[in-house]
């Protein structure tokens, strides 16, 4: 490609698609399959606590009131509670508090990112009825953070006084766990009310967390990494649409066999299929680390302050009334989930209370119902007098045309307000902007073999391809599988658990780049996708044997959000399983026609 | 924006360099021309502070985008250098008169 020379604006776009993609292309793949999978992280996160399977589940009986009873023994001084109700992606009661010296935590900091904090503004609990859903996409459904161990609180040492809720799953003793933000949690099974202490571990939240802001760094490091690379996939997506001729055409057509051909169409397929979820999940990405990219432009009219936005954003802008410190008794909370069921047909999603016992208690009830165009906060749409019980009407919101395409965006790429079906077509999507990055990487090589055959050699650049696309491609796969099985594998009453899952995924990844670096490519090819193949096809197995049930177990308890990891686990190693033997194919035929310059092989 | 007579300068026959000065045009003149342009969307802008700013932002994107595509796709160095340098320049000038502190 050369620039002084006159060309096709084709020609110029296809030097930017290529060398657009492939730069972060490696941490672009990681991105994706994280993100992908943190469509399912609730999902993700049971599979990893076997313990919570164990619960009876879609039985609203005995929880709620034991609910209540429990936090009133435990966080009678909190600011906050919000009760988790059952759903379908996660079966037990989750109760959620926050002690007042929690308030201004340094994780408060985190309020730059758009979707995912609390204004550090107003530091006080306010707006946390609103964002519920928010937390509950935070701190996932019983993780405990990646960065905290299950601390001994305060409340753990007081005995508990009635007796039928001191029987914690694992023996007298009721541990809250801490997760994130200094929020302390307990989960409940929905029929018994018993509380259930599921193992640590680093879960979905992880690959969420790592998704928008890697790990081992700060924050703010890792989501500006994380945004510039976004941009770079932004650009090599709208390039990648200006230089591409065929769309229907190639809709149609895979021709699967014929080298460099058949990568292009798998690249091709794989981008235009989905095209509309890889532009709006890009888009809406760079949209939720517009604080990290764009400070100034988000402060312009804010006299040079972002943060003004992100109040405005959020709508806290508003004076707040000064905290009523008299004390006053909570109102009887079924009352009121009676209440919410009767206006809320679909069901009611949590309870939040603010300030409780105290006499400006508020209550929201959030409910699955909710505008694809208006965010999170059309969720909270049941609000409630703390002491009275007197339903409050809300006000309606109206939008503007921004504020409508920024929300749809968001809601979008955070899987919010959609069915089964769409998060499935979510999840799909991801899985081809997987493959279209993956088979893009790969292409960088293929495009290049007669280049490679006329110099006669392997040029270092091209060795360094090599090794990254092996190392991010298989590496990481493997190391998901191998998360999967620490996870199921240490002692489940570990220190630092959810530390040493991370480590491991981590150790393994590492060992892949090493491996890649040392073995011939089609070799590491083959033995990587061996390893990810092997620790990804076994985990239906892995997971009766190890603490779960096997998938006719599951089936019959209706534990279905266990039987989609389990065989899409499954569906992924026999996707593997392939791939590994389309490389063993290649290898052998390597081997005997000696076409390949050997340091590639 | 399209010269009959392309300007071609030494720099641009050099292919690595030329190759390489776009690079650096296209890092820094598109997120220069988001950022100017941007605030300049989100003061001028005729509506709440909230919806101006987010306009902003999502079109600051695309105008950081269509940056780097027009660098790599001008004939010539000059003619990159230009189109990113005028509306950056003149998004600097409004923002001046304007007072804005960023």
């Amino acid at each position: 490609m050369k620039f002084d020379k006159p060309r096709s604006l084709r020609k110029s776009m296809t030097w930017v698609h290529t060398w657009t993609g492939l730069p972060l292309g490696w941490l672009l793949f990681a991105i994706f399959v994280t993100g992908t999978l943190s469509f399912y992280r609730l999902e993700i996160t049971q599979w990893m606590q076997p313990e919570t399977q164990q619960a009876s589940i879609y039985d609203q009986g005995q929880g709620l009131s034991t609910a209540t009873k429990l936090l009133e023994q435990y966080a009678s001084d909190a600011e906050f509670w919000s009760i988790g109700f059952p759903t379908a992606r996660n079966p037990l009661y989750q109760l959620r508090w926050r002690a007042p010296e929690d308030k201004s935590g340094p994780e408060n900091a985190k309020g730059k990112a758009k979707s995912n904090a609390k204004g550090n503004a107003n530091g006080h609990a306010q707006g946390n009825g609103k964002d519920k859903p928010q937390r509950g996409s935070n701190n996932g459904h019983n993780a405990t953070s990646a960065d905290t161990a299950a601390k001994k609180t305060n409340a753990e040492q007081s005995q508990p006084a009635e007796s039928h809720l001191a029987k914690g799953a694992d023996g007298d003793k009721i541990k809250p766990q801490q997760g994130h933000r200094g929020m302390m949690q307990l989960s409940l099974d929905p029929a018994t009310g018993q509380v259930i202490t599921p193992r640590e571990t680093a879960g979905g939240e992880f690959l969420y967390r790592f998704h928008f802001q890697l790990y081992g760094m700060h924050w703010s490091i890792g989501r500006t990494i994380v945004a510039i690379a976004t941009f770079f996939m932004f650009t090599a997506i709208i390039t990648g649409v200006i230089i591409h001729r065929n769309i229907f055409k190639d809709f149609f057509s895979f021709r699967p066999r014929k080298g460099q051909r058949s990568w292009l169409d798998a690249h091709a397929a794989t981008s235009v299929i989905a095209l509309p979820f890889h532009l709006i999940l890009t888009f809406s990405g760079l949209l939720f680390l517009a604080g990290q990219l764009l400070p100034m432009v988000a402060g312009a009219a804010y006299n040079g302050d972002p943060r003004g936005f992100l109040r405005d954003y959020r709508g806290f802008g508003a004076e707040q009334a000064a905290p009523n410190p008299n004390a006053a008794k909570l109102v009887d909370i079924s009352a009121i989930a009676l209440d919410a069921l009767k206006r809320s047909p679909a069901g009611i999603d949590s309870i939040n209370i603010k300030r409780p016992g105290k006499a400006d208690a508020e209550i929201s009830v959030t409910t699955p119902e909710g505008s694809l165009f208006s965010g999170k906060q059309s969720l909270a749409s049941l609000q409630y007098n703390g002491v009275t019980g007197d339903f409050i009407p809300a006000t309606s919101k109206e939008h503007s045309a921004a504020e409508t395409i920024w929300k749809f965006m968001l809601s979008a790429h955070m899987g919010l307000f959609t069915t089964p079906v769409i998060r499935a077509l979510l999840f799909l999507s991801g899985v081809l902007g997987s493959v279209m990055i993956a088979s893009g990487l790969v292409m960088w090589l293929v495009a290049r073999q007669r280049e490679r055959e006329k110099l006669g050699y392997l040029p270092r650049g091209h060795r360094l391809v090599e090794q990254l696309n092996v190392a991010a491609i298989a590496g990481l796969l493997s190391a998901l599988g191998a998360y999967f099985w620490f996870n199921r594998m240490l002692p489940a009453d570990m220190v630092d658990r959810s530390h040493w899952e991370i480590n491991g995924f981590f150790a393994v990844w590492g060992l892949c780049l090493l491996h890649a670096i040392v073995r011939p490519h089609l070799k590491a090819w083959r033995e990587q996708l061996s390893l990810a193949t092997a620790l990804l096809i076994t985990i239906p197995l892995l997971d009766p044997l190890t603490g779960g049930n096997f998938i006719w177990q599951n089936w019959l308890q209706g534990q279905f959000a266990i039987i989609g990891f389990d065989l899409t686990a499954f569906a992924l190693g026999l996707g593997l399983l392939y791939a590994t033997l389309q490389v063993k194919h290649k290898l052998a035929k390597a081997e005997v026609t000696k076409a390949v310059p050997p340091a590639s092989r | 924006m399209i010269a009959t007579r392309p300007l071609y300068t030494p720099l641009d026959r050099i292919g690595w360099l030329n190759t390489t000065i776009r690079c650096v045009l296209a890092l820094l003149g598109s997120y220069a021309n988001a950022v100017l342009l941007g605030s300049v969307i989100a003061i001028t802008l005729s509506m709440p502070a909230k919806d101006a700013t987010m306009s902003a932002i999502m079109l600051g994107f695309v105008v950081q985008l269509l940056a780097v595509i027009w660098v790599f796709y001008a004939r010539t160095l000059i003619g990159a250098f230009v189109g990113l340098a005028l509306p950056a320049t003149a998004a600097a000038v409004v923002l001046h008169l304007l007072g804005a502190s960023l």
